[in-house]
């Protein structure tokens, strides 16, 4: 919940202009989204905002969605993971880097933790899961210096920004195969 | 997706070596049934806990080639029904020697490598399957040998967000992790309730890998253990409860509650079974600074007499103010030892080695220790440790290069240093080296040399 309500905070303020309370409001209704939603929105929170209309054609020319995508079909996780990694210009693993494509690129979202739970590359995504995958993502690659200046965030928030920031930056690699054995999992 | 089954954050700074289950598991039972290699057929009967008999009819080794092909079909068809697949390699050659008086020389090498495939499918909105499994070639005293293993092997059912329901090969411990860790063949079940969580499973070790397992409660376990014909971990059937609560007493400490036990189903005349109730308190200091204590008590029964023993354990925790969250770790645990007609020997059900270089089983052993693990560069990091070992009696540890005629409890101390490379999420190399001097104890010969280890580890995951 907390990282969904950083990534509507860091939405509020990337889209400012261009953006109301009600279509933040309505993507975390939404049960499904769709390939054009998730190029709007993706597009929109790395400060690269186009608009809706054209979203989802920029991404595909661009090469950041997978080869069958279209507008409408309802998003899957491992080609929403390559349009992330893409549009925040994730270096991701070795695999990734030698292949590019949504498989590597689902496996290095969840390596490195923004995906959790339950799930397969295949599954569809609801507007608060894609927000709380994309809150992940932001507090990832977020500079929390900037947003403490914005005062964005509430201390708390803060300190754990700062420590996410450090805490990827590479000592948890490996870690699709500890995962593998921590399967074990964690109540909210 | 369902993001309320949420994975429990990566221990911080723990490396593969610690943290990959690359000797959990063994065969399975839905694998060698149809080979009629199950453990109850006559083929396997005598082979596992009876190590001395019958040797030449084994399923291990002669059998490896017709379990690493039923493997590789079983896979090979699972592989067409999933939805998600990977695969893990890894690398291990271990160096160790030392310990023995001056002039004589010792040295172990053993390498392991490893593959891993992996599946994982949905079954409908509320169900999946997990497997995994794969081959090891051993190197060991310069032979090799292969040992096919199943690991996680799991169907989960998850009726709504606060209960989960498991069977098959499953991850199960206790909050402390000394007396029962790793994966198990059973079932389990998990609730959340009241602010807690409760975990609760049944499991049978006898078709574990024994080296998986680490079952080393008799004598008769550590015969099997060490004969290289036998494959099977000890027969046990293994109940196990936890219980957590955070917040107690509106607090930010968490509390954990476990009660264990074990019945041997070994055919031998000295069987020992054992109970263990289990507390532990999480405590943390502001932000940087946490204190976890523990303490176990256990009731062994062995040959109709009852004994109780225990075991102790606390550890500080400290992350220095810093982007890349530094660690430094101190702590200690005590493990009673076979006193007097009423108090024993700490018994854990699963082994766990102590140290990095000594390594002894927790039982009669107490030690304390301190960590420190730091980041160097972005994919780089270092850690550097030191543990001073006591034994607790005069009975539960022995080595050959101990000073026939010493009393005393000191073992001595050892340093051990580590380097961890990432240098892409799915590929991690670790290098490890320490050494123990016997000189800091009076428990080994005068002359004894020191002992020594050095691993390094390679595991990439695709």
């Amino acid at each position: 919940m907390k990282k969904i309500f950083f990534a509507v905070l860091v939405f509020s303020t990337a889209l400012l202009s261009a953006q109301t309370a009600a279509e933040l409001e309505d993507l975390l209704n939404i049960k499904e989204i769709t390939w054009a939603e998730a190029a709007y929105f993706t597009l929109a929170s790395s400060a690269d905002a186009v608009p809706r209309q054209t979203a989802f054609q920029v991404v595909r020319e661009r090469g950041w969605l997978p080869k069958n995508a279209e507008a409408e079909e309802k998003a899957r996780l491992g080609g929403l993971s390559l349009l992330l990694m893409n549009s925040f210009n994730m270096p991701g693993g070795l695999m990734y880097r030698l292949f590019h494509n949504a498989r590597y690129a689902y496996r290095e979202m969840k390596t490195l933790g923004f995906i959790r739970g339950r799930s397969y590359p295949a599954n569809t995504v609801s507007g608060a899961e894609f927000l709380q995958i994309l809150g992940e993502l932001l507090s990832y690659t977020g500079d929390p210096e900037a947003l403490e200046a914005a005062a964005v965030l509430p201390e708390n928030g803060r300190d754990s920004l700062r420590n996410n920031a450090g805490e990827y930056q590479g000592l948890s690699a490996g870690s699709e195969a500890v995962q593998e054995y921590e399967g074990e999992f964690e109540l909210e | 997706m369902n993001l309320n089954w949420n994975e429990p954050p990566r221990p911080k700074g723990q490396g593969i070596l610690l943290a990959l289950p690359i000797r959990r598991g063994s065969f399975c039972k839905e694998i060698i049934e149809p080979w009629g290699l199950h453990k109850n057929s006559t083929v396997l009967k005598g082979r596992v806990l009876n190590p001395t008999a019958n040797k030449d009819k084994g399923i291990y080794p002669h059998q490896t080639g017709v379990i690493f092909l039923s493997l590789f079909f079983f896979f090979t068809v699972s592989a067409a029904f999933t939805q998600d697949f990977g695969l893990v390699i890894r690398q291990a050659p271990v160096l160790t020697g030392g310990g023995n008086a001056s002039g004589e020389s010792s040295g172990a090498f053993s390498y392991t490598g490893t593959a891993i495939p992996w599946f994982a499918a949905p079954l409908g909105q509320k169900a999946d399957l997990y497997l995994s499994g794969g081959i090891s070639a051993e190197l060991e005293n310069e032979t090799w040998k292969p040992v096919p293993e199943v690991y996680r092997f799991e169907f989960s059912y998850n009726p709504n967000p606060d209960i989960r329901i498991e069977a098959g090969r499953v991850p199960f411990k206790e909050s402390l992790s000394y007396v029962f860790s790793g994966l198990f063949d059973g079932a389990a079940a998990r609730f959340n309730f009241a602010g807690g969580r409760l975990n609760a499973g049944v499991f049978y070790t006898g078709l574990l890998y024994k080296k998986a397992a680490y079952i080393m409660m008799g004598a008769e376990d550590r015969a099997g253990y060490y004969d290289r014909d036998v494959y099977f971990a000890s027969r046990r059937l293994v109940f196990g409860i936890n219980w957590e609560k955070t917040n107690v007493f509106d607090t930010r400490n968490t509390l954990y509650l476990s009660g264990l036990g074990q019945f041997d189903l070994n055919g031998s005349d000295t069987k020992v079974h054992t109970q263990y109730l289990e507390g532990r308190l999480d405590i943390p200091l502001g932000n940087s600074f946490n204190i976890q204590a523990g303490g176990v008590f256990e009731l062994i029964e062995q040959d109709r007499k009852l004994n109780a023993a225990f075991a102790l354990s606390a550890d500080f925790y400290w992350l220095p103010p810093g982007a890349w969250q530094d660690m430094l770790t101190a702590g200690g645990r005590f493990s009673s030892g076979n006193w007097n007609k009423f108090t024993g020997a700490f018994l854990p059900i699963t082994s766990q080695a102590q140290g990095k270089v000594l390594r002894p089983e927790f039982s009669g052993i107490a030690f304390v220790q301190s960590d420190y693990t730091t980041r160097l560069h972005e994919t780089l990091s270092a850690s550097l440790s030191a543990a001073y070992f006591f034994r607790t009696d005069e009975t539960a540890y022995s080595d050959p290069g101990m000073e026939p005629s010493t009393r005393s409890p000191f073992l001595g101390g050892e340093i051990y240093g580590g380097l961890m490379w990432t240098p892409w999420s799915d590929l991690s190399v670790s290098l490890g080296g320490g050494v123990f001097f016997p000189q800091w104890g009076r428990y080994f010969k005068e002359d004894a040399g020191v002992k020594y280890r050095i691993t390094l580890e390679a595991v990439f995951s695709f």
